[in-house]
């Protein structure tokens, strides 16, 4: 997963022969398709061709103008544990956004916690969520960690944020995205 | 439709709210306690001075709301277990200067985080924090110990709701009702604790159009069986500013002994009505108490 495929969406891996085709994906990525990921996920899930993940959120508190920060772990790991129940892992990726709504557009993940785009997803999906579509290549993994449920249910019980059991870095393939970055004038982002 | 609306010695909330609300109880159990135990993991030693300054703002908003995500879950499973939490929660939020202290407080069944709305004034506030307010004061209309700060509190209430009118159709708070149905619902609870029966019918029906309303967005998430069953909708079970609302009126009929009759009045789907029995359970908690 890590030097190869990346994490692919479920209806790639559920193909029989695990094949799909640029028509294909054409034809799935659609309002409807993801509408249906997002709000009527039980019924799709087998099928779908998004791939959930979550950024956190930041919310602007307007009347002491500051911003709230609310970092994507304790959902990450929430849906990797099945709500504390399982061991888990977490992916640490990235994906690019255009900051406008681009369904038809494979190469660009939606940005569901846009308040300006998303309103009609949105109300129900504020852990922070980016949908990527069809596949997040290994190239964009930076690592991933893994959770056994008793460590993480023993550090809670001490009141310690959970840790990872073990990280798996993937050095060899991922490419930093800073390096990719032509912002002008921020400087922090240049590699 | 007549419920059991008893908390237990142990605390424990009747099982036929998490039923209607199609939510397995020992799930909200465990995500609550483990919710719980990392808001109290981030806002370990809040209490202690010494401390106080070391923990970042962002880390206290987080412990906040993980603390107030854990209440809203408990208060389906254990109300005695809510309410600690959620008083936790509202005096982090106290301590951020975010009003949304006090629709937590009233959750808890505290009265001391919902004094400082005695204060607020004429202070600029957005159409959400005056709902907040609005709601404190609505609350300390009947349970603020002494006459004066009960004064105090019906006074700053009738500000607050002129203050409130250019901006009646202001989407507030966590759902985004309008701020009027708010208003309306507290300028009813005021008059049926003042009136009694009389004044009953009209509380149940802008009581009827505020829960209808309100589950409007919550008929949406839960019929998003996927991350509703799951405990990933970002509405949560036990809204704190709808548990709030159904806290005042229930403290309002109880003065008159009218809380079951409120209650039975409003004809609508079990789950729609969840608000106010919750509210019911905190009204009855903290009767009595005086906290």
């Amino acid at each position: 997963m890590l030097s190869g495929d990346g994490l692919v969406c479920n209806w790639w891996r559920n193909q029989p022969r695990g094949v799909i085709s640029p028509r294909e994906i054409q034809a799935k990525l659609s309002e409807t398709t993801l509408r249906d990921h997002l709000v009527a996920y039980d019924r799709v899930a087998a099928g779908t061709p998004y791939i959930s993940t979550t950024a956190g959120v930041v919310e602007r508190d307007a009347a002491r103008a500051r911003n709230v920060y609310f970092p994507p772990l304790y959902t990450a790991l929430r849906f990797a544990t099945e709500n504390f129940q399982r061991d888990g892992y977490v992916f640490y990726a990235y994906v690019f956004g255009l900051g406008k709504k681009a369904v038809d557009l494979e190469e660009f993940a939606e940005e569901l916690r846009d308040l300006q785009t998303y309103t009609r997803y949105y109300a129900h999906h504020p852990e922070g969520e980016f949908v990527e579509k069809i596949q997040i290549p290994a190239a964009r993994i930076e690592k991933v960690e893994r959770y056994d449920l008793a460590s993480v249910l023993g550090a809670l019980k001490q009141l310690l944020p959970p840790s990872p059991n073990q990280t798996f870095r993937n050095a060899d393939v991922y490419r930093d995205p800073k390096q990719y970055a032509n912002l002008r004038g921020f400087p922090e982002v240049a590699v | 439709m007549s419920r059991d609306e008893s908390v237990d010695d142990s605390g424990a909330t009747p099982p036929w709210m998490a039923e209607v609300l199609g939510l397995d109880r020992d799930l909200l159990a465990n995500v609550a306690e483990h919710t719980e135990e990392w808001g109290r993991s981030l806002a370990a030693g809040p209490e202690d001075a010494s401390n106080a300054a070391t923990i970042a703002e962002a880390t206290l908003y987080e412990a906040a709301s993980l603390l107030t995500i854990a209440g809203s879950y408990w208060m389906l499973v254990n109300a005695r277990r809510a309410s600690a939490v959620l008083s936790r929660a509202a005096h982090l939020y106290q301590r951020l200067d975010d009003r949304f202290a006090y629709a937590v407080a009233i959750c808890a069944g505290n009265t001391d985080v919902a004094l400082n709305a005695l204060e607020e004034g004429d202070t600029p506030l957005s159409p959400s924090a005056r709902a907040h307010v609005m709601l404190a004061l609505g609350w300390l209309e009947s349970k603020a110990p002494g006459a004066r700060r009960e004064a105090q509190a019906r006074e700053g209430l009738a500000e607050h709701a002129r203050a409130a009118e250019p901006v009646a159709t202001e989407p507030v708070g966590r759902i985004g009702l309008p701020l009027d149905a708010t208003v309306r619902v507290l300028a009813a609870a005021e008059a049926a604790f003042d009136e009694g029966e009389a004044e009953m019918p009209a509380l149940a029906a802008v009581l009827h159009d505020y829960l209808l309303r309100l589950d409007d967005s919550a008929r949406a998430a839960r019929a998003d069986g996927f991350h509703w069953q799951n405990l990933l909708s970002s509405v949560l079970p036990a809204e704190p500013e709808a548990t709030a609302v159904g806290a005042i009126v229930s403290t309002a009929a109880m003065e008159h002994g009218m809380e079951n009759d409120l209650a039975a009045s409003i004809e609508l789907p079990s789950a729609a009505t969840v608000p106010l029995h919750m509210g019911m359970a905190v009204a009855r908690q903290s009767r009595g108490t005086g906290s």
